[in-house]
C-alpha cells in the first residue's frame, strides 16, 4: 500500500515535470493550428519549420551567440578564478561578491543596462553587442564552477610541475589546467545553456541583423505562436533527451567497467563530459550552418513556380553594390516558403531580383518596436523598413521619427485603395506622406453559436455585459483595444474623449469584470478553437483562422461602431539606405507580392490589384471585406493619444487589472500565512538546535 | 664514514620570515652539503627544517644570505632551472595522469625522445619496485605504492640532488621501516645527495650520514647519527633524539661533575671551573641494582612493558629518572641506579627553557612546519 502511494507520488511528480512537454510533442503533430483540437497527424510542421528562414536564421544566431560567447566567457572566467584564487584574502571577497552581481542582479537590469552602454558607446546592435552581453552574463557561472575546483586541488600539484622543469605557463598548461577541467566543462555547459535560454537580455541588446529564437518566438505573439515551435522545441526536447542518454550510458558503461571507486569520479568526467561538449559543439555549429546556409542553398536549387513582377523601377539598381536592408516587421506577418510548390518566399525574391541582402527580424508590438527605435539613439540601430500600425506611426511622425517618402521610387503605391489613404490621412499621416497601408483589419466579435443563445443580439458590444455568459466572456489584454470596446458602446470617440468619457468606460470595465473568464491575446485561439468559451472580441482576420477549425464559430460586427486599424510600411530617419528602402516598399506593392503576403497573414489587403486576383469566396466574404458603409457601422481608427491621456488609461487599466474585487483579504492572508510558516519553522529549528545543545 | 670533499650545495647565513609575522623562520643558517651524502634535517615542527629545503628547491627566497649550488649562487634561479628534484610531503602526484605518465611527466618537458622516455620510465619503475604498474590510476595505488611513484618521477630526471620532504609521514609504521631501508638502498645504488626532511628522529638515525639537528629556525647540531646519538651538544639534541635523563649539574674540574647530590667521574673536559651545566644520561645505560650506600638510590615508581624492554620511572633525589631495564621491578621497591663514567655526557647549559623529563613529545608531534 505504502508503495503504491510513493509511485503514484513519483508519478505525479513525473506528471507535473513533464506534461507540458508532453503537450507540446503531441501539438507538434496536430494538423490543427489550434492547440486545443486534435485535426490529425501530420508532419507538416516539421517540414515548413525546415522551410522557415526567420526561425531557423534566429536558431542559427542563438547556436553562434552560445557557442562564441560561452567559450569567450570560459576563457575569461577561468582566468579570473584563478586570478581571484591568487589574491590576498581581503581583495578575494570583494572581487568575487563583485564578480557574482551579474547573476543577482535582475535580468532586466542588466539587459537595460547594457542596451545603454551599447548606445552610449555607440556600438551597433548586433552580433558583437549580443555576444558581449552574453559573455557579461555568462562569465560569472564559469568563474562559481572554476573556482570550487582549484580550492579542491592539492597546491603542491604546480610545485611539483615547476619541480620537475615547467615553466608557469606550462605547469598551467600541463597541471592545473586539466586539474581544474571538471570545473571548466561545467562551466561552458552551463554558460551555453544560459545564453541558448536566454530571452531578456537578448531582447534589449539584439540588433538589426541578428535576432535569437527566443525574441522570434516572442515576436509571434500577436498572430499566435506557430506550432512550427512546437516541431522545434521538439526537437531540440528530442536531442537534449539524446545527448542525456548518450551520457547516461556511457556513466553506466563507465561504472561497471572500473569497479574501483576513487577513480571513478575523474574518469567519469573526463570520459563523459568531454565528447558531450564535443557533440554539443558539433551539433550546435552544423545546425547552425545548416539553418544558415542549407535554406538558402534549396531554394535556388530546387525549381519552384517562377514569379513575375513588373518593371515599375530599375530592380538591379542596386545589384553588386553590397546593399544591405534591415526590415523589421510583426512576428508571421510576411509570405515565407514552407516547402509547398507556389509558396512566395518575400525575402528570397526580393533578394533574388534585387541583389539587396534582407535581414529580416520581427516584433511583438508596437510599443516594443517604439522603444527600439527610440532608445538605441539615431545611428544605432538601423532599421531600413518598419511594419508600424496606424496610431505609433502618427507617434512616429509626430516626433519626427519617420522619412518623408519619395513616391517616384514607389510607382506600385498607386495601388494602393484610396479608401484606406484617405483613412490614413485622416487619422495618422495626413498626406500620406510617411506610410504606405500593407494590411488592415478591424475588431469583431466572434462567438460559438451553440454557447450563445440565437435570441440574444450579437450585433452590439452589449453582450460582453451580459451575465447569461458569466464566465464564458474573454476580453482583450490590451489597454486600447479594450478601452475602445467600452468607448464605442458607451457611444464615444476612441481618439477624442474627456476625462469623464475615460472615467465611465473603466467603471463599465471594472462591471464587466467579474463576468470575464481571463484577458487573453493569443490564447484566445485557443480557448474559442475549443469551446472554453462563448463570446469574444477579436481581429477579424485571425477570427477567421479560429472558424477553420471550429464550426461552431461565428462573427459578428457590433452596431456602436469599431476600431479600424491599418498596419503601413515606413522608413525611419535611421535608415542607412532610403532609397533602396523604397525600392523595397515598391516591391512590397507588387501585386504577386501583396497577393501572397495577404494569403499568408490572412488579414485584409488595401491592394487594389492584389485583391482583385482573390479567389471570389474571399474577395466576397463579409468578414473579409465588409461594407461597413452600407452596413452603417462607423469605423474609427486610432490615433496617438496625448501623453496625459495615455497614462491616464495606463492607470484605470491598472487599476481594473489589479482589483481582484472578490476577496480583497487574500493578499493579507497570503502574507500572514507565509510569515508564520518562516516563524514555525525557525523556532523548530531553534528548537531543535537548543535541544542538541543539551 | 669517509665524507666525500666536494660541497654541492652551501647554504651561507641564510635568514627569511614570513611576511606577517616577526619571528624569522630561520635565522642566520650556514650549512654544507656535501656530494651524494643522505644529510637529514631534523627538528619539531616549525623548527625550518621544510623551509629550508624548499629554499633549495626554488619554492621560497631567502631574505638574507646566500645559497650556493657548485659554488654559483642560485638564489633567484627558478625552480625548473635547478638541478634538483622534490619528492613532497603528500607525493603532489597529478591525479590526471597514469603511473607511467606521471614518471615520464619531466622527461616530457625536457622534450627527451619518447622512446628514451619509455626506457628510462621503465628501468625507474624497476628501481621502485612498480613493474608492470604503468597504467594504473594514481587513486587506484597504495600509500606506498604512491610513495614510489613519486620517487620515481623524481628520479628519473637524474637530478643531482633529491629532495624528500617527510616522504615517509603518511605511511603506517612497517611500511614505513621498509621504505627507510629502500630509501638507502636507491640513494646508494644510484649515488646522489639525498636531501631529507623528517620530524622523526629514528628514521634520521637509521639513513643519514650526516643529520642536522634544528629547532627555531637555528642549527642545533650537524653530525653523523652516532655523533648526534651519544654525544649531543645541549639539552635540545638530547632530548629530541631518543629519550634522555637530562639533570642540571655543576662541573667542578676536568672529569669532575655534581650532580643528583653527588660528585661523578666522567669522561668530559674543557669547561670552566664550577660552570652550570647539563648532564645527560641514556636509560638504557643504567642499570638497576639493588639499593647500597655505593650507588645512587629510588623509589621505583612506574614500570611499563615495552616488548624488548621496560620502561621503569624511578624517583631518586627529587628528580624522575627513565630507566631501560630487560628486568622488571616492583612498584614501591627502593633500588639502586648505577652507571659508568663513559655514560655520563656533560653539555653546555643551553638557553632551552626546561624540558619536562619522561613526557618526551617528539615522536608523537605530527604536521607540516610551514
Amino acid at each position: 500500500m505504502k508503495n503504491l502511494s510513493r509511485k503514484f507520488y513519483i508519478f505525479l511528480v513525473f506528471l507535473f515535470l513533464y506534461a507540458p512537454i508532453g503537450v507540446l510533442i503531441v501539438n507538434s503533430f496536430n494538423t490543427s493550428k489550434s492547440r486545443s483540437v486534435w485535426g490529425g497527424f501530420t508532419l507538416d510542421w516539421y517540414s515548413k519549420l525546415l522551410h522557415d528562414e526567420t526561425i531557423l536564421k534566429s536558431l542559427a544566431t542563438t547556436l553562434i551567440v552560445a557557442l562564441v560567447a560561452s567559450v569567450f566567457s570560459t576563457i575569461l572566467g577561468t582566468a579570473a578564478a584563478i586570478g581571484i584564487f591568487n589574491m590576498k584574502k581581503k581583495w578575494r571577497s570583494v572581487i568575487l561578491d563583485v564578480s557574482y552581481l551579474p547573476i543577482i542582479n535582475p535580468e532586466i537590469v542588466t539587459g537595460v543596462s547594457l542596451m545603454i552602454l551599447f548606445a552610449f558607446l555607440a556600438l551597433e546592435k548586433g552580433y558583437l553587442t549580443l555576444i558581449l552581453a552574453h559573455i557579461s552574463f555568462c562569465v560569472p557561472y564559469v568563474i562559481l564552477n572554476v573556482l570550487p575546483k582549484l580550492r579542491q586541488m592539492d597546491k603542491h600539484l604546480i610545485e611539483a610541475a615547476l619541480d620537475l622543469g615547467c615553466d608557469r605557463w606550462q605547469a598551467f598548461r600541463k597541471v592545473t589546467l586539466p586539474e581544474i577541467m571538471p570545473g571548466v566543462i561545467t562551466g561552458f555547459l552551463m554558460s551555453f545553456t544560459y545564453s541558448v535560454d536566454d530571452f531578456v537580455i537578448s531582447y534589449f541588446t539584439h540588433g538589426a541583423s541578428s535576432q535569437t529564437l527566443s525574441v522570434t518566438i516572442y515576436s509571434m505573439t500577436r498572430k499566435k505562436v506557430s506550432p512550427k515551435i512546437n516541431a522545434l522545441s521538439t526537437l531540440i526536447f528530442v536531442v537534449v533527451l539524446a545527448v542525456l542518454i548518450i551520457v547516461n550510458i556511457a556513466d553506466a558503461r563507465n561504472y561497471s567497467a572500473k569497479k574501483k571507486k576513487p577513480t571513478l569520479q575523474r574518469k567519469k568526467l573526463k570520459k563523459i563530459l568531454i565528447p558531450a561538449i564535443c557533440i554539443i559543439c558539433v551539433l550546435a555549429l552544423t545546425l547552425g550552418c545548416v539553418a544558415l546556409f542549407g535554406g538558402k542553398k534549396e531554394e535556388s536549387g530546387t525549381s519552384k513556380a517562377e514569379f513575375t513582377f513588373s518593371d515599375s523601377v530599375d530592380w538591379n539598381k542596386f545589384r553588386g553594390k553590397d546593399v544591405k536592408l534591415n526590415v523589421y516587421n510583426w512576428g508571421e506577418y510576411i509570405s515565407i516558403d514552407e516547402g509547398g510548390e507556389e509558396d512566395f518566399d518575400t525575402i528570397a525574391q526580393f533578394e533574388k531580383l534585387t541583389g539587396i541582402d534582407v535581414n529580416y527580424t520581427t516584433f511583438a508590438s508596437n510599443e516594443e518596436l517604439y522603444a527600439k527605435l527610440s532608445t538605441a539613439g539615431a545611428q544605432a540601430d538601423s532599421y531600413d523598413i518598419i511594419i508600424p500600425s496606424d496610431y505609433m506611426i502618427g507617434r512616429l511622425i509626430n516626433e519626427g521619427m519617420l522619412c518623408e517618402l519619395n513616391y517616384d521610387n514607389i510607382p506600385n503605391s498607386g495601388f494602393i485603395d484610396q479608401k484606406y489613404l484617405d483613412i490614413a490621412s485622416k487619422s495618422y499621416d495626413p498626406g500620406n506622406k510617411y506610410s504606405v497601408p500593407y494590411t488592415w483589419g478591424y475588431v469583431g466579435l466572434i462567438y460559438n453559436t451553440q454557447m450563445v443563445d440565437p435570441e440574444d443580439d450579437v450585433t452590439t458590444w452589449d453582450i460582453l455585459w451580459n451575465e447569461k455568459y458569466e464566465k464564458d466572456i474573454l476580453m482583450f489584454n490590451n489597454s486600447r483595444d479594450a478601452f475602445a470596446i467600452s468607448l464605442f458602446r458607451n457611444g464615444c470617440s476612441v481618439n477624442e474623449f474627456t476625462e469623464e468619457e475615460l472615467e465611465d468606460a473603466a467603471d463599465e470595465l471594472k462591471k464587466q469584470k467579474p463576468l470575464v473568464q481571463s484577458y487573453v491575446m493569443d490564447e484566445i485561439f485557443d480557448k474559442m478553437g475549443g469551446g472554453e468559451a462563448a463570446i469574444a472580441p477579436y481581429y477579424a482576420g485571425d477570427a477567421v483562422t479560429m472558424m477553420e477549425d471550429n464550426e461552431d464559430l461565428a462573427f459578428a460586427v457590433p452596431k456602436e461602431g469599431t476600431n479600424l486599424f491599418i498596419d503601413a510600411m515606413c522608413i525611419p530617419k535611421s535608415a542607412k539606405n532610403k532609397e533602396a528602402a523604397e525600392m523595397f516598399i515598391n516591391f512590397m506593392c507588387e501585386t504577386e507580392t501583396a497577393l501572397a503576403n495577404i494569403e499568408y497573414i490572412c488579414y485584409s489587403t488595401p491592394h487594389t490589384a492584389a485583391y482583385e486576383s482573390l479567389d471570389e469566396e474571399t474577395k466576397n466574404d463579409p468578414i473579409f471585406y465588409p461594407d461597413f458603409d452600407d452596413d452603417g457601422i462607423i469605423t474609427e481608427s486610432f490615433k496617438p493619444l496625448p501623453d496625459n491621456m495615455t497614462k491616464k488609461i495606463d492607470k484605470l487599466w491598472t487599476d481594473i487589472m489589479t482589483n481582484t474585487g472578490t476577496s480583497p483579504w487574500l493578499t493579507p492572508i497570503f502574507i500572514v500565512a507565509a510569515l508564520g510558516i518562516t516563524l514555525f519553522i525557525n523556532i523548530r529549528r531553534m528548537r531543535k538546535k537548543k535541544q542538541k545543545d543539551y | 664514514m669517509s665524507k666525500p670533499k666536494n660541497k654541492i650545495i652551501e647554504l651561507k647565513n641564510v635568514s627569511m620570515s614570513f611576511k606577517d609575522s616577526d619571528t624569522p623562520v630561520l635565522n642566520n643558517i650556514s650549512l654544507d652539503i656535501y656530494d651524494k651524502e643522505f644529510i637529514t634535517l631534523l627538528g619539531p615542527s616549525g623548527c625550518g627544517k621544510t623551509t629550508t629545503l624548499r629554499i633549495i628547491g626554488g619554492f621560497a627566497t631567502p631574505d638574507k644570505g646566500d645559497l650556493l649550488f657548485n659554488g654559483k649562487r642560485i638564489n633567484d634561479l627558478p625552480p625548473y632551472k635547478r638541478q634538483v628534484n622534490t619528492v613532497f610531503q603528500k607525493y603532489a602526484l597529478f591525479p590526471h595522469l597514469n603511473v607511467y605518465d606521471n614518471v615520464a611527466f619531466g622527461l616530457r618537458i625536457a622534450k627527451v625522445p619518447e622512446k628514451e622516455v619509455k626506457q628510462r620510465v621503465e628501468a625507474m619503475l624497476d628501481v621502485v619496485d612498480l613493474h608492470g604498474f604503468d597504467k594504473r590510476s594514481i587513486n587506484a595505488l597504495s600509500g606506498g605504492q604512491q610513495q614510489r611513484v613519486a620517487i620515481a618521477r623524481a628520479l628519473v630526471n637524474n637530478p643531482k640532488v633529491l629532495l624528500l620532504d617527510e616522504p615517509l609521514g603518511a605511511l603506517d609504521l612497517k611500511l614505513r621501516k621498509e621504505m627507510q631501508i629502500e630509501l638507502k638502498k636507491i640513494q646508494q645504488r644510484l649515488s646522489i645527495t639525498f636531501i631529507y626532511v623528517t620530524h622523526d628522529q629514528e628514521e634520521a638515525l637509521t639513513m643519514s650520514d650526516t643529520v642536522v639537528v634544528m629547532n627555531k629556525g637555528e642549527i642545533q647540531q650537524i653530525g653523523t647519527p652516532q655523533d648526534i646519538y651519544n654525544e649531543p651538544k645541549n639539552a635540545f639534541v638530547a632530548n629530541f633524539i631518543g629519550e634522555s635523563n637530562i639533570l642540571p649539574g655543576i662541573m667542578h674540574k676536568d672529569y669532575l661533575v655534581e650532580f643528583a647530590g653527588n660528585n661523578f667521574d666522567c669522561v668530559d673536559k674543557g669547561f670552566e671551573e664550577m660552570e652550570p651545566v647539563d648532564v645527560v644520561i641514556r636509560p638504557e645505560d643504567i642499570t638497576l641494582v639493588p639499593a647500597s650506600d655505593e650507588v645512587l638510590n629510588g623509589v621505583v615508581e612506574t614500570v611499563t612493558f615495552k616488548g624488548v624492554h621496560y620502561e621503569i620511572v624511578v624517583n631518586a633525589y627529587s628528580d624522575y629518572w627513565i630507566i631501560h631495564s630487560t628486568k622488571s621491578a616492583n612498584v614501591g621497591d627502593v633500588v639502586g641506579i648505577s652507571f659508568t663514567p663513559e655514560d655520563i655526557h656533560v653539555m653546555k647549559k643551553s638557553e632551552m627553557p626546561k624540558i619536562t623529563r619522561y613526557t618526551i613529545p617528539s615522536n608523537e608531534e605530527e604536521g607540516d612546519d610551514e
